[in-house]
């Protein structure tokens, strides 16, 4: 069963819901692998940059500043 | 009658009803759709619109999208956007944006509690760039704060009927409402 899409009607007020065309279908199917993919890359980047803000967390803890400095700092 | 405050009884004569500024042309409410399509909303009586939009997602912050439509078909290339987001702890607003994309982003959207958006729709049927600006209040599935402000346009002054909003995975629950702005 493909997925529903909902259409509204203005001039009549009418919504109507229904499942999607084979047309439809493609389109939909390629707009969420795009999604997706981006969705991957944005995790992977907020990943990557946790990990340097921690190695620097490390690195500036090992110079002596306080949690509270650090905080500044890294704003995390 | 002293406009616009009226009392019970009073006629609405045509000037007292031609300056009202905002009128609603279409409100319907989705159900578990992966899309919502409002037809024939943007019409030669308004230049200017504002649309308003309540609901949930099947899943959780989930991208919420947006794109003009002509005679029943959406229009999938050449908008240009720039979004900013914020949260508590982030230092400075996250500031994304793309000069050829496929949509525009109104924010993200999760599932449990209802997020809004609202955003006005500029010219769509006037031949010149259709723009989009507004803001969505994301309320994430454990209730913390999300919040966006969006601009973008369609690259083309081609005249839409309507629009599409849409999630870019799952489904969506919600109402949407479109009011023409009057200008005179």
């Amino acid at each position: 069963m493909k997925p529903t899409i909902a259409i509204l009607d203005a001039p009549t007020g009418k919504m109507t819901h229904r499942e999607m065309t084979d047309d439809e279908f493609v389109e939909y199917q390629t707009r969420v692998q795009i999604a997706e993919t981006e969705q991957a890359k944005k995790f992977e980047a907020e990943k990557t940059l946790l990990a340097i803000k921690n190695s620097a967390r490390t690195k500036l803890a090992g110079l002596g500043l306080t949690d509270a400095e650090l905080a500044a700092l890294l704003e995390v | 009658m002293t406009f616009p405050v009226f009392a019970s009884g009073d006629v609405l004569n045509a000037s007292d009803m031609n300056a009202v500024g905002l009128w609603r042309v279409a409100t319907g409410t989705a159900t578990t759709a992966s899309t919502l399509s409002v037809n024939s909303c943007f019409t030669s009586d308004y230049e200017n619109y504002l649309v308003t939009w309540n609901g949930l997602s099947s899943g959780n912050d989930v991208g919420f999208n947006f794109r003009f439509r002509a005679s029943g078909t959406d229009a999938t290339t050449d908008y240009r956007r720039v979004a900013s987001q914020m949260y508590p702890g982030i230092g400075n607003p996250a500031v994304g944006g793309s000069n050829t994309a496929t949509e525009i982003s109104l924010g993200t959207i999760s599932s449990t509690n209802r997020s809004a958006s609202s955003y006005f729709v500029m010219a769509p049927q006037v031949a010149q760039r259709s723009i989009v600006h507004g803001q969505m209040t994301h309320v994430q599935s454990g209730g913390t704060i999300d919040a966006y402000t969006i601009h973008g346009f369609l690259n083309n002054t081609t005249s839409y009927d309507g629009f599409t909003i849409y999630p870019a995975s799952g489904t969506i629950t919600g109402t949407v409402c479109v009011y023409g702005i009057r200008n005179a």
